[in-house]
């Protein structure tokens, strides 16, 4: 609602203001008895606010704003006006009996002084509710123009009470009002709005009001000599006015509520059904089985709808074996060949853009629904679709012919769009699960590749090995592994599987059989490479590659032979010459061609080793990290320098130092995963195993 | 990104741009295999603005290599830039695919048989 407090206090000011003003001069007239008096401007006053506040209220229903409740004022508005109505009547009754004495005049003061409290209650009861109705209206001129024919209103049977009479503006003012009254009493939509019992306590009012004004209008009409409250003459014309307003607009109000009542139990029964689709669709929000909340949609649908059948399909777009999850009142036989005809016919039933359900009305007369032998003899259908792709249909079917009314089947349709919703939130935490159970499986993956890595290192005295490793996703393409060929030679292996993460990982697994089994057999690093390009070639999906570094290192005849296939080139710190390598030699990824034109790529060469020599095996995950706003690379020469630089720290402290390099230089943001292994070749010991 | 071009009855000129990851990866086998399909087997690969390959990039490109040959068509990459050409050449890809330094060689590579 608007808020009446941010409209100008000035005006809750000027109201009251008047109506205290004309409380105050009604007060002066009155003390100032000369029998017979003429009251009837005091009930006009009342019966005038009275109609105008009702005609507030009901133009405030009708633009839907609420805020304070109609009843509630409506009830105190007639309670004070009637004890202030009856309070009025009492003075005047008892100053027309031939009895009037000191004990009476007594009484009179008393009546007198609650008269006018109840007097100061009622206007301003009116002028707020008057005020807050009009502060609730629409535009700032609505109200200002309402605010003012108001205050006109109650102010004029003060100056008529004056004796300053302005025939004109009277006439205009109530010319006015009264076609703003009659506009007003034939829109009766804000009936609608009503719930039963407020319906109730308005008829009421109403009736009440209607009763009210057809006693004045008696009175008015047949003047009796003997009233003690008689209509004065000169304010026939204001009472007459008012009072065959308020008698049209509290009758013709009072007469559609009653006409109303009777829809208005359909309503009810609607707002039922409406209750029952929102429980719902809150039951089916608190649900986590699509197949309940399937169950759910068809059981509520069409105990809303009071249809005969109800059922969900799951639609196979392939042909017409579909699944239903939940049949209600038909058999599975008759839904099938519904559906079989549906499938046969798609064109034959097309939704229109504006709304997303079809109804069909006399079954037996369609088509092509026509020809089977149903009970049902009209049926509602909502497609709706999941977000997995699903397609699915809730089918109403009615045995009579025009079983749904449009409105039930909005509200359907509003039912099945919002399980939909639901359906597709269980569906995400479906998801969801299923991912938690994938991690945990990725975790023991990750545990177990962990496995695939050698713990113990061999020759430990002849050469100082150590490996480390990052992985982008939980489970990487990285694969290195060593065998110990003899007693003085040993075989290391440095692989990387395209792509990462899962596919990339189970490769790896896949590959960590076979280069074991091929190592098992001691072969020289070309040897070694033929065979397992043979093998990938074999195992992998067209476009999986794997780059591999093979090398042997022989520490009797200190010499590295090796072969690289595509992988990153090894880089050699070479002691003697205090210089640093890179083996960039020609070599080709795995998997990529075949058989001989493969091996004639193949070419292995070896490098002498030296006693402090450092051999660094790694993945492009190191060389290609880059930083994260820029397209810089981490690079070989980073690499280098960082060996070169380090090359005193033994070989776990030297790859712990390169990978630190590398995630203050790519700020940690890991793309892909990285692999690093150090030997440092020792002093070349003269005791065992040298031969 | 990539940028597709008809250079004549039977050749393409797929421009990449950008990175190619493994998600580009996915959308490029789509390109190249619909290229195929569409009969166009020599295909030149401009990577003027191609900032990073991804194995899985190299493997979309690896994995049409000998189906384009056995229809007597290749796939030709040129304008290569130092990081990306290095990841060619580490790889040994070189020897598979033809690499030139520009277009117009790139064009005459491609009808070459």
């Amino acid at each position: 609602m608007k808020n009446p407090g941010t409209y100008s206090l000035s005006l809750t000011w000027l109201a009251g203001l008047i109506t205290l003003g004309s409380f105050g001069l009604l007060m002066l007239l009155m003390t100032g008895y000369r029998a017979p008096v003429y009251v009837s401007n005091l009930p006009a006053i009342i019966e005038a606010s009275f109609y105008l506040s009702t005609f507030f209220l009901v133009r405030q229903l009708l633009t839907g704003l609420g805020g304070f409740q109609l009843s509630e004022s409506l009830l105190r508005l007639s309670v004070l006006g009637l004890i202030t109505l009856g309070l009025l009547l009492l003075p005047s009754a008892l100053l027309h009996t031939e009895a009037a004495n000191a004990a009476t005049s007594r009484w009179l003061l008393i009546i007198k002084g609650l008269q006018s409290a109840f007097l100061v209650f009622y206007f301003t009861a009116g002028a707020l509710t008057g005020y807050q109705i009009i502060s609730g209206q629409g535009s700032a001129s609505t109200r200002k123009a309402l605010l003012f024919l108001y205050s006109c209103l109650l102010a004029l049977p003060v100056l008529q009470a004056l004796g300053i009479d302005l025939p004109l503006i009277n006439y205009a003012l109530f010319t006015t009002a009264g076609v703003a009254g009659i506009s007003l009493v034939f829109r009766v939509d804000w009936l609608v709005s009503l719930d039963s019992t407020l319906r109730k306590s308005t008829l009421f009012y109403l009736l009440a009001l209607s009763f009210l004004s057809t006693i004045i209008l008696l009175k008015t009409f047949f003047p009796d000599i003997n009233d003690p409250l008689p209509i004065h003459p000169a304010e026939s014309n204001y009472v007459l006015l008012s009072g065959f307003l308020t008698l049209g607009f509290s009758l013709i109000s009072s007469l559609f509520l009653l006409f109303h009542l009777p829809v208005a139990a359909i309503l009810d029964i609607r707002d039922v059904e409406k209750k029952h689709l929102i429980e719902a669709s809150l039951e089916a929000e608190k649900s986590h089985d699509l197949h309940a909340l399937l169950i759910a949609l068809a059981w509520q649908t069409r105990r809303s709808s009071s249809a005969d059948a109800a059922w969900v399909t799951r639609v196979n777009n392939e042909g017409p074996e579909n699944q239903y999850p939940s049949i209600e009142g038909i058999s599975l036989n008759d839904i099938k060949r519904i559906d079989y005809s549906l499938h046969a016919h798609p064109g034959h039933f097309q939704l229109d853009r504006v709304r997303d359900f079809l109804f069909i009305r006399d079954l037996e007369k369609d088509p092509v629904l026509g020809n089977h032998v149903l009970s049902l003899r009209s049926m509602a259908i909502y497609p709706f679709s999941l977000e997995d792709g699903s397609e699915w249909r809730l089918c109403l079917g009615f045995e009579a012919p025009n079983g749904l009314n449009e409105h039930l089947a909005r509200e359907i349709s509003y039912f099945v769009r919002h399980t939909r919703l639901s359906a597709n939130h269980v569906c995400s935490l479906q998801e969801v699960a299923a991912k938690a159970r994938l991690e945990k499986d990725i975790a023991i993956g990750r545990e177990m590749q962990k496995r695939l890595l050698p713990k113990d290192f061999p020759l430990s005295k002849k050469a100082d090995i150590a490996a480390a490793g990052i992985s982008a996703e939980e489970i990487g393409g990285d694969y290195y592994d060593f065998h110990v060929m003899n007693d003085h030679s040993i075989a290391v292996l440095m692989a990387d599987v395209s792509g990462k993460g899962t596919p990339a990982a189970l490769h790896v697994a896949e590959m960590k059989g076979i280069f074991q089994s091929l190592m098992l057999n001691n072969p020289e690093p070309e040897r070694f490479l033929s065979l397992a390009n043979r093998a990938v070639n074999r195992c992998f999906d067209k476009g999986m590659f794997i780059t591999v570094l093979y090398t042997v290192i022989d520490l009797a005849k200190m010499e590295l032979r090796y072969a690289r296939g595509g992988h990153c080139p090894l880089i050699h710190y070479n002691a003697r010459e205090h210089k640093i390598h890179t083996l960039q030699d020609d070599g080709l990824g795995l998997g990529i061609i075949h058989g001989e034109s493969f091996d004639k790529t193949l070419m292995s060469r070896k490098v002498k080793l030296h006693a402090g020599d450092i051999l660094v095996l790694y993945t492009d995950g190191i060389v290609e990290s880059r930083k994260p706003d820029g397209f810089e690379e981490f690079g070989y020469e980073r690499l280098r320098d960082c060996i070169y630089l380090n090359m005193e720290l033994d070989s776990k402290s030297l790859n712990k130092k390169i990978l630190r390099e590398v995630e203050s230089f790519s700020k940690s943001s890991i793309r892909d995963d990285m692999s690093l292994m150090t030997i440092k070749i020792k002093a070349n010991s003269p005791n065992k195993n040298h031969n | 990104m990539e940028i597709i071009s008809k250079l004549s009855e039977d050749a393409l000129k797929i421009s990449l741009i950008g990175e190619l990851d493994a998600n580009g990866a996915i959308n490029l086998d789509r390109i190249i295999s619909k290229a195929i399909a569409d009969g166009y087997y020599k295909i030149a690969v401009d990577c003027r603005q191609l900032e990073y390959i991804s194995s899985a990039g190299l493997g979309v490109f690896i994995s049409y290599i000998s189906e384009l040959k056995s229809h007597n068509g290749k796939f030709v990459f040129y304008h290569l830039r130092e990081n990306v050409e290095s990841v060619f050449n580490i790889l040994g890809l070189q020897k598979v695919v033809a690499i030139t330094p520009d277009f117009i060689q790139a064009k005459n590579q491609l009808h070459e048989v």
